[in-house]
């Protein structure tokens, strides 16, 4: 009784430390060995040991600009900026009065711009999305579209710091 | 004479309105490359391209003359056209088809994560199917285009009918200058309609041009391009070809034109090269646009004048 009582006393504990860290203070770039703040240090392991016969599942996913990966915490630097899924918009084909949404998965928070060319190649609609913003944070992101635009076709780019991330068409109708 | 043949240009270009949501012109992106390379200054094209431009420039056609012209945009956005104009005996007559069509255009669902999928890909094309006639009049040139506007938008199909009416001159008040005027879809009631009971506007446009030969080997261009709309826009261009003394054949060309984008001006230079021999012409030219992934647009044209 007294294990169990200790046991779930160690998970709260930990549990509470883990969410009430401020990972963006941490200064050790090998942050799957060792976790710092500036009070308290303690390691992976010493987490984990607390965990032992709890069911923990981490999939690859981010969390504050950090991606976990179920064995590693790693520093939201070495993270590549890119596209986790294919861009497309919804609804496709759509009324222009009505607008459509275009959607796609960010691997970390990012500055986007997403531009749109018509069909003679020359700019027609630009948006920016800050980091954080919606169209600039990490996992899937839904941005509204209600640019007035003549009907046609319409190839955009997602954009980060000039490279570009990811390419579509959308088909406006009057 | 002559104010009897520009009163009808000067008519539609007061009494058209035209407001927003309006028909992409496919013909607006050039028809062909020597065009294109002077700064897209439309109306002197001396073989069956003059259908798409000025159907007045047929007088300047031979008994026989074809025309093709093709260009990809953006990797995957194609524009063609072809044109034949011939001789009858009341005038030339040219018969042309413009298509621009794009692919690969994802139909998008969502899916159970509530991400945005592609179901199934659909298509687009935008076409124009033009007849043109000029007749014979000695000393003036005036021409008449009916065109029918076909597009497919994802399945969704449009259509509609407009016709142009231009003219040409020759040595007009000075040797050597020559102008060209059109008025582009004047029939200003005619709207693009589909299927789904939607419309669109054709925007009619007034295209004075001008082409005067400072010397036998350099000839200037410039342009005004009037676009009635409920804020009326006119957009410029203007242009050089120069022919070499040491390649009478070939001839070398550049210009600068400004576009109007979804209501915003921008604008671009152009430039490219023909040869010519004997009754045929291979043009190219060079436009570049603001497509970061591929910004340089190349198009070839040819012609045959019988």
């Amino acid at each position: 009784m007294k294990k169990a009582v200790f046991s779930l006393f160690l998970f709260v504990f930990c549990t509470g430390l883990i969410y009430s860290m401020e990972l963006s203070d941490i200064c050790n770039p090998n942050f799957g060995i060792a976790c710092t703040n500036s009070h308290t240090a303690f390691s992976i392991d010493e987490i984990a040991e607390t965990l032992i016969g709890q069911i923990v599942t981490v999939n690859s996913t981010t969390f504050n600009n950090y991606l976990l990966d179920g064995t590693t915490i790693i520093e939201d630097t070495n993270i590549a900026p890119e596209l986790l899924s294919k861009v497309y918009n919804y609804p496709n084909p759509f009324s222009i009065p009505g607008g459509t949404s275009i959607g796609y998965k960010l691997s970390k928070d990012m500055d986007i711009t997403i531009k749109g060319y018509n069909l003679r190649g020359y700019e027609a609609f630009s948006i920016d999305c800050p980091a954080g913003d919606t169209g600039g944070s990490a996992g899937y992101n839904r941005v509204p579209f209600n640019e007035r635009i003549s009907p046609g076709v319409y190839v955009y780019l997602i954009i980060h710091e000039g490279d570009v991330l990811g390419k579509s068409k959308m088909l406006g109708r009057p | 004479m002559m104010n009897k043949l520009l009163l009808p240009l000067i008519l539609v270009l007061f009494f058209a309105i035209i407001s927003s949501a309006e028909w992409f012109d496919p013909s607006e992106t050039a028809t062909d490359a020597l065009t294109l390379g002077i700064g897209a200054i439309e109306g002197f094209a001396d073989s069956a391209a003059a259908v798409f431009q000025n159907p007045a420039g047929l007088s300047k056609t031979k008994n026989l003359s074809l025309s093709t012209f093709r260009t990809t945009i953006m990797d995957d956005t194609v524009y063609s056209n072809a044109a034949v104009a011939f001789s009858s005996q009341w005038g030339r007559v040219g018969v042309g088809v413009v298509q621009l069509k794009a692919s690969g255009i994802a139909h998008t669902g969502v899916d159970q994560y509530g991400e945005y999928e592609c179901i199934s890909e659909v298509g687009y094309s935008n076409d124009i199917y033009y007849l043109s006639f000029a007749p014979d009049i000695k000393g003036y040139h005036i021409g008449y285009t009916i065109k029918y506007l076909s597009s497919d938008l994802g399945g969704l199909a449009g259509s509609a009918i407009n016709a142009d009416i231009g003219t040409y001159m020759t040595d007009f008040i000075y040797q050597g200058l020559d102008i060209s005027a059109l008025a582009k879809n004047v029939l200003t009631t005619s709207k693009y309609k589909y299927a789904d009971g939607s419309s669109q506007e054709i925007p009619m446009k007034i295209l004075l041009s001008m082409e005067y030969e400072l010397s036998e080997r350099l000839q200037l261009y410039s342009q005004i391009r009037f676009i009635k709309k409920q804020t009326p826009v006119n957009t410029c261009a203007i242009g050089v070809k120069y022919t070499p003394e040491f390649l009478p054949f070939m001839a070398v060309y550049s210009g600068w034109r400004e576009l109007l984008i979804e209501d915003n001006k921008k604008d671009g230079i152009t430039c490219g090269v023909s040869i010519h021999y004997s009754n045929m012409a291979l043009s190219y030219a060079f436009e570049r646009t603001e497509y970061i992934l591929n910004n340089n647009n190349h198009y070839v044209s040819f012609s045959i004048n019988y």
